[in-house]
C-alpha cells in the first residue's frame, strides 16, 4: 500500500488556509498547517511533507527566509516548493526563485492552477 | 540438258527449306500463341489481383478514414471534459472562497475578529490592497476602523466623503466601476472602484471602499461581485450582531 503524500500548507492567513485546504480536500494528498515560516520550516524537518505551499508576507519569519532555510538543510532541501505570493510583480517572482522556489501562483488562488502545478512537481 | 538434274536438284532443295523454314514458321507462331495464351492467363490473374488489392486498399482507406472519425471525436470528446473539469475545478474554487468568506464572517467572536476576516477576504479573495473598512460614527460622519495602503490624508478624507464615494454611500447600495480601466495615476479618494455599504434594516452599518486592485487582476469577476454581495449581506449582520452584544455587554 502506497503511503499517501504530505503537502504542508504554510500561511498566517487562516482564510488563506481554509481556501487551500477546500481546493485540496479532494485530493490523494495529506495536509498539514503551519502558520509562520519559523513553524514552517519545523513542521518541515519533522514531517517531511512531500510538498510545500508557502506563503511571502508572514509573521516571525517571513516566505523566502523560511525557504533559504529550508534549502540549506541537507535533510529537506529538496522538497518541492510553491511560494503563494500576493503580489505577482517581477521582483517577487524573481527573489522566489532566487531563493530555490519550483514554482509560485499568486492570490486569489486559482484552484485549476493551483492543482495543476502541485500535480507537475509530485503527480496526483 | 547436262544442267536439268542440277536444276532439279536445286528447286528440290530449296522447296524442302522452304518446308522446313514454314514449319518452323508455324512451330514458332504455336509457341507464340501458348505463349500470349499464358501470358494473357497471367493478365488476368494480375488484373484480379490488382482488383483485390485496390479494394483492400479502399477498405483500408475507408477504416482509416473511420478510425480518423473516431479519433477527433474522442480528441473532441477529451477537450470537452477537460474543459468540464476545469469548469467544476473553477466552481469549487468559487464555492470554497465564498464559503470561506461566510465561515470567517460569521464565526467572528469580536470586533478584531471580524475585521481581520473583512481585511482577509479583500486582500486574498478579492485581490484588493488598497482599501478602507468605514463605519458611521452616529454624527453623519464616517470613521476609518481598518484600511491598508492607502496614505494617511486620503484617509482623513473619507471620514468626510465627497464626489462619487459619498453619493455611494448615501445611496446604501454597492457601487462597482472595473478598475482595470483606473491606473495609478488616477487614484481618487472620491472615485473607489468598488463601494460596499452594509446595511441592517434602514441603518447601515458600515461600508468598505476598495480602490486599486493587485496588479495580476485584470478586472473584477463575477465570483468578485458575489464576494461583494456576501460581504453586503454577512458583514453588515456580523456588524450588527456585535454591535447588539457591545451594547447588551454596556447595559449589564
Amino acid at each position: 500500500m502506497t503511503q499517501r503524500k504530505k503537502i504542508l500548507l504554510v500561511d498566517d492567513s487562516s482564510t488563506v488556509l481554509m481556501v487551500e485546504q477546500m481546493i485540496l480536500k479532494n485530493s490523494p494528498f495529506d495536509i498539514l498547517i503551519a502558520r509562520d515560516g519559523e513553524a514552517g520550516f519545523e513542521t518541515a524537518l519533522k514531517e517531511r511533507p512531500d510538498l510545500i505551499l508557502m506563503d511571502v508576507m508572514m509573521p516571525r519569519m517571513d516566505g523566502f527566509d523560511a525557504l533559504r532555510e529550508i534549502r540549506a538543510n541537507e535533510e529537506i532541501k529538496d522538497i518541492p516548493v510553491i511560494m503563494v505570493t500576493t503580489r505577482g510583480e517581477g521582483v517577487n517572482i524573481e527573489t522566489g526563485y532566487t531563493v530555490g522556489c519550483n514554482d509560485y501562483v499568486t492570490k486569489p488562488i486559482n484552484g485549476s492552477e493551483l492543482l495543476s502545478k502541485i500535480n507537475n512537481l509530485i503527480g496526483s | 540438258m547436262a544442267n536439268e538434274p542440277n536444276q532439279e536438284s536445286y528447286v528440290r532443295r530449296v522447296l524442302e527449306e522452304t518446308r522446313e523454314y514454314e514449319r518452323r514458321l508455324r512451330e514458332d507462331n504455336e509457341g507464340l500463341r501458348e505463349l500470349v495464351a499464358t501470358l494473357e492467363v497471367e493478365r488476368v490473374a494480375l488484373q484480379k489481383r490488382v482488383e483485390e488489392l485496390e479494394a483492400g486498399a479502399t477498405q483500408q482507406l475507408n477504416e482509416l478514414s473511420a478510425m480518423r472519425e473516431r479519433l477527433t471525436a474522442q480528441v473532441n470528446a477529451n477537450q470537452k471534459s477537460t474543459e468540464q473539469q476545469l469548469a467544476i475545478e473553477q466552481q469549487n474554487t468559487n464555492l470554497a472562497n465564498l464559503y470561506v468568506a461566510s465561515y470567517r464572517l460569521n464565526s467572528a467572536l469580536d470586533r478584531a475578529e471580524l475585521v481581520d476576516a473583512i481585511r482577509e477576504i479583500v486582500i486574498n479573495l478579492v485581490g484588493c490592497e488598497e482599501f478602507a473598512l468605514l463605519e458611521p460614527d452616529g454624527q453623519g460622519r464616517w470613521q476609518v476602523c481598518d484600511s491598508m495602503g492607502l496614505p494617511a490624508d486620503f484617509l482623513a478624507s473619507m471620514t468626510r466623503p465627497e464626489g462619487a464615494l459619498a453619493g455611494h454611500l448615501r445611496s446604501r447600495q454597492m457601487h462597482v466601476t472595473d478598475p482595470a480601466v483606473l491606473s495609478v495615476d488616477e487614484l481618487d479618494v472620491s472615485r473607489p472602484s468598488a463601494s460596499i455599504v452594509m446595511s441592517v434594516g434602514d441603518e447601515t452599518v458600515g461600508a468598505v471602499a476598495m480602490y486599486r486592485l493587485l496588479p495580476q487582476k485584470s478586472g473584477l469577476e463575477p465570483l468578485d461581485r458575489e464576494l461583494f454581495d456576501l460581504l453586503a449581506a454577512n458583514a453588515a449582520m456580523a456588524l450588527y450582531r456585535l454591535k447588539l452584544q457591545e451594547f447588551v455587554k454596556g447595559g449589564k
